[in-house]
């Protein structure tokens, strides 16, 4: 008996997120956030970015940054697959894509089952994190985009040297 | 008052209308006042532009109910009306006071979009204004020239003597001399028109400078009270003070003035209308006198016996009032508490009386005490703006008139005022509703109905006379020229798509049809993308026109004479540019001023005019905008220079002695250097020329300078006529392609790997006698590519080297690959990619793949400092 009752009741105040994988991990943003998932085009290097910022793309004669969480968590950098996707979001004003190894499905999550982030859970740094949500047997890690953004913003105004 | 919230009576719309005509206006009046200093009073035609600039913002600040406005441009406009009658001489304090109360006007204007209420305090200025023309203040506050006495010098100051007594002739008014024929102008004011009683105050003064407005209709002061409403027709008689071709220019002076069309100008013989007395005559027995009484307490009584006068305007028409609007406006009406207004209205006593209470008890603190039916002839003699209503008895009524004086109009000698009758410049039927217009559509004026009986039918018919002109929201040009960007691309994408069909397609027929069409397409979008820049060009004068001033100012501050000449004023460069030009300009400006011309004694000194000369002008090349600032000063020696920059600690000595004059003279735009008190004796803030470079580089510009001791020095900025769509030269590094600004190639060749030289450790090639030193973008780039692409660019035979330049420096980039031309729409990269060095921007090529766009300045800057070994730019 797989019921889920707390999945299928749909409270007001479910939080609806998207849900993709990196290394193998489950990761979710919140719904709002995202403006579009698109599939992995060439990406075009600009020299001198910050280290996670792997270049940018055309979308729809816009040009946005696209940022891989594998380096911007520092995990290892696996070569892109078919399942890569990019994740168009906004953050402070901003569209930009994350490159993702895949985006599973769109969850409803009761508030009552998302808790604190802890530094155990997915090993990577839980600044990024705004919570971790249980749902039957699985742990998702609920991204805060904000600070996805903000340390590098930091560190590409600190990387003033022409190098 | 500092700091009270404001409100004003206007629409949105029609504050941003407001402010970009007062902007406008008040260039144009800073602008005249210093061509009025220079050349002094003799041109008339400037004294009456000046004039109408202020009278305009006067008109148009009342409209919306700025009162402190209004009354500055009030008291500058007296000051101006007097010099354009010669009645005060063009004096320099003149000017300056002048110029502040546009400095404050400035402020004033500001407190339209902030909607609060400045500390500026324009009593002194006010004062000093109302000084200055106190000699002959007298009716000089009123739009028409003083001579029209009649008009503005008994403006119904009490009740006037009956008008249309029968026998008694009004005021003598010259009106009724004879040789002074009448013009009736008619004039359409444009269905979409924001402001129409600002465009229908400028059409009377446009008239009241070639002759005496006799009468309008709407009034001058339904006018002035910004009761015109759009759509609606102006007729006004004139008295023409001018010769020749009247209907002419007639037609010239009033279709200058924007939403407006003339429909008409006839000749109407020597009389007025008859429309007038008319008017007067069927309303026997509705016209009203309306007395009004102000509440004792009542703080401002003037500006509610203001609100009165308007508000019996909604309900009629109103002939006159007592005190008059323009005492009320004047501030002769401070200490009022009675309120008495003649309206025309159809209707019994009853609606008129329910219509008035209607409109009039909604002001706060004034009660309606008495509404009496008047008879005609008690009505004041002037309407209250002045224009004298001319009485039918003396006067055979117009039509007889002109069909008198018509058929003698050909033979008429001429010169003779009035005798061009020049029918032909009657293209519409004189037939326009002159009841339109009037503040209560609902009671037409009888005698107009009758005379214009298929009224409603013309107004439909100068749907044909829209507008010429529109004005566009700059945002909505921003918009069009990113689609046509889109278009662009996507054109070059269509054209590879048609080329790989009709490579693989076995239907022939199908891909040449595709590849015409897409042929066909690049046309049109070239076209449009034409169209769409020269709709965002505006000549480059909308910069330079506010550079008068500034050097008029600099130049007294340091105390040096100065004879500032612009030059290609009408150059247009895309709005863009011109939004971001204008302070690299004003630094180059100030430098000249402050550092380029000597004192007086030093210019004297070396034998040359005391007066020293700034140049700025302006010109096309090829697909730039060139701007020269240059002057007759002191010139910059190089060597001086040098010495600065070692002891600033710019450069070392060694690299100052090895330096040559070009390099030297390079150093000024450096960072840190200031040259203020080394070759300039006066202190001033130390000009950055190093922003004056950043910012003009910005623009993937550059500038340069020309100099020669002793007798000048030439600036030189050049610009791309746009910023968004741009030629550039593809090529390929480490299998990543980049773009490269054609306007910064100088050349693409491909070299023998054996014609590499080094200089200095460095790789360079010789390039028409000149080393061209080296730069190879994979060292600097490469690394951040994709890892696997290290492949054998470097041991090959061929080199492709581009050669780049910024200003007069050169170096050459070595690519991997050439790629070719194209039109690359540049799009921001934004904030996380600031620190990128070398890359300026990003293109959207036609593939749909983005390519960085290479910063020219920046790699000249690496190739130079790498060179010299010393870091030049931080």
């Amino acid at each position: 008996m797989t019921q889920a009752p707390t999945v299928t009741q749909t409270a007001l105040d479910d939080e609806q997120v998207v849900v993709f994988d990196v290394f193998n991990e489950a990761y979710a943003v919140n719904i709002a956030r995202v403006h579009e998932i698109i599939r992995l085009q060439q990406i075009t290097v600009i020299p001198g970015a910050p280290a996670c910022v792997e270049g940018v793309i055309n979308l729809r004669g816009k040009v946005i940054p696209v940022l891989d969480l594998r380096k911007r968590f520092n995990l290892r950098a696996n070569e892109h697959t078919r399942a890569s996707r990019i994740v168009v979001v906004e953050i402070s004003g901003q569209t930009l894509g994350l490159i993702v190894d895949g985006v599973s499905e769109v969850l409803r999550v009761p508030p009552d089952r998302i808790e604190p982030p802890s530094p155990l859970v997915a090993g990577i740094d839980s600044r990024y994190l705004r919570g971790i949500a249980k749902l039957d047997d699985r742990l998702i890690v609920l991204l805060d985009l904000d600070q996805v953004l903000s340390p590098v913003e930091q560190q590409q105004l600190e990387a003033t040297d022409l190098r | 008052m500092t700091g009270q919230p404001l409100t004003f009576d206007a629409t949105p719309e029609e504050m941003v209308i407001f402010l970009s005509e007062a902007e406008e206006q008040m260039e144009l009046l800073s602008q005249d006042l210093l061509r009025l200093e220079h050349e002094g009073d003799a041109n008339s035609e400037l004294l009456q532009e000046i004039f109408r600039a202020a009278h305009t913002l006067k008109g148009s600040s009342g409209a919306i109910g700025h009162q402190r406005m209004a009354r500055l441009t009030h008291a500058i406009e007296t000051v101006l009306d007097q010099v354009r009658h010669h009645l005060l001489p063009v004096t320099t304090q003149m000017i300056d006071l002048l110029l502040q109360g546009v400095d404050a006007l400035r402020v004033l204007l500001d407190e339209v979009t902030t909607l609060v209420e400045s500390d500026i305090a324009i009593d002194d200025l006010c004062q000093a204004l109302n000084a200055l023309a106190a000699p002959a203040t007298e009716g000089a506050a009123n739009p028409v020239p003083a001579t029209s006495p009649e008009g503005f010098a008994n403006p119904s100051r009490g009740v006037q003597p009956p008008a249309a007594a029968p026998g008694t002739p009004p005021v003598p008014v010259p009106v009724a001399v004879p040789q002074a024929p009448l013009w009736r102008v008619e004039v359409q004011i444009a269905e979409s028109c924001l402001l129409p009683s600002v465009r229908a105050l400028q059409v009377l003064l446009a008239a009241a400078n070639m002759g005496e407005v006799v009468k309008s209709d709407p009034t001058g002061e339904v006018v002035e009270s910004g009761k015109v409403t759009a759509g609606s027709t102006l007729t006004l008689w004139l008295k023409p003070g001018i010769s020749g071709d009247i209907a002419e220019q007639i037609r010239a002076a009033v279709g200058n003035i924007l939403e407006v069309t003339v429909s008409a100008v006839t000749p109407e013989g020597d009389i007025a209308p008859s429309a007038a007395p008319a008017d007067a005559d069927d309303a026997s027995g509705e016209l009203w006198r309306v007395t009004v009484a102000i509440n004792e307490r009542c703080p401002l009584p003037a500006a509610r016996a203001l609100q009165v006068v308007l508000a019996c305007g909604a309900a009629g028409t109103v002939r006159a009032s007592e005190p008059t609007l323009e005492a009320i406006e004047a501030g002769q009406a401070n200490a009022c508490r009675e309120v008495t207004v003649w309206l025309a209205r159809s209707g019994s006593a009853a609606e008129t009386l329910a219509a008035l209470r209607a409109e009039v008890e909604r002001i706060p603190e004034v009660t309606v005490t008495d509404v009496t039916a008047d008879a005609v002839d008690a009505a004041p003699v002037s309407s209250p703006e002045g224009f004298v209503f001319p009485s039918r008895e003396v006067q055979p009524p117009a039509g007889v008139t002109v069909a008198h004086l018509a058929p003698a109009g050909q033979s008429i000698p001429a010169g003779v005022p009035g005798a061009h009758l020049a029918p032909a410049l009657q293209p519409v039927p004189t037939t326009m509703p002159g009841a339109q217009s009037a503040p209560a559509p609902s009671t037409p004026t009888p005698a107009k109905a009758a005379e214009h009986p298929e009224g409603g039918a013309a107004n439909g018919a100068s749907a044909t006379h829209a507008p010429r002109m529109v004005r566009i929201d700059v945002e909505r040009l921003d918009a069009l020229m990113n689609l046509v960007g889109e278009l662009v691309i996507d054109r070059t994408r269509l054209a590879r798509i048609a080329n790989k069909v009709s490579q693989h397609s076995g239907d022939a027929a199908m891909a040449e049809e595709l590849t015409e069409t897409c042929r066909h397409l690049a046309r049109i979008s070239d076209d449009l993308q034409d169209e769409v820049m020269r709709s965002r060009m505006l000549p480059i004068e909308s910069v330079f026109s506010k550079f008068p001033r500034l050097v008029r100012d600099l130049a007294q501050k340091v105390g040096k004479k100065i004879d500032f000449i612009v030059e290609g004023k009408d150059t247009e460069l895309d709005r863009s540019v011109a939004e971001q030009i204008g302070d690299p300009i004003i630094h180059l400006l100030r430098n000249s001023i402050d550092h380029g011309i000597e004192p007086e004694e030093k210019r004297l000194a070396a034998g040359k005019s005391e007066t020293g000369q700034v140049r700025l002008a302006a010109r096309h090349e090829e697909n730039q905008i060139v701007i020269d600032v240059e002057d007759d000063g002191r010139g910059i020696d190089a060597e001086v220079i040098k010495q600065k920059a070692v002891s600033k600690g710019i450069i070392s000595a060694e690299a100052a002695a090895r330096m040559g004059e070009r390099e030297a003279l390079d150093l000024i735009f450096a960072p840190g250097f200031s040259t203020a008190e080394q070759i300039s004796d006066i202190s001033g803030r130390g000009v950055g020329m190093d922003i004056v470079r950043t910012n003009v580089e910005r623009l993937n510009g550059s500038i340069t300078v020309e100099t020669e001791v002793g007798q000048g020095t030439r600036f030189t900025v050049r610009l791309p006529l746009t910023l968004a769509i741009i030629r550039a030269l593809l090529i390929d590094v480490a299998g990543q392609t980049f773009a490269i600004p054609l306007t910064s190639v100088v050349e693409a060749l491909r070299i023998e790997r054996d014609k590499l030289r080094s200089v200095n450790g460095h790789e360079a090639i010789e390039l028409r006698g000149e080393v061209l030193p080296l730069m190879r973008l994979r060292d600097i780039f490469a690394e951040e590519l994709a890892a696997g692409q290290q492949e054998n660019a470097e041991r090959a035979q061929r080199q492709f080297v581009v050669a780049v330049r910024w200003g007069d420096r050169r170096g050459g980039l070595i690519v991997d690959a050439l790629i070719g031309e194209q039109e690359i729409v540049i799009k921001p990269l934004g904030n996380l990619f600031r620190a990128a060095h070398g890359i300026s921007g990003g293109a959207v090529l036609g593939d749909g793949q983005v390519a960085p766009i290479l910063d020219i300045p920046a790699l000249i800057k690496h190739i130079i400092s790498a060179e010299r070994g010393v870091g030049v730019a931080a």
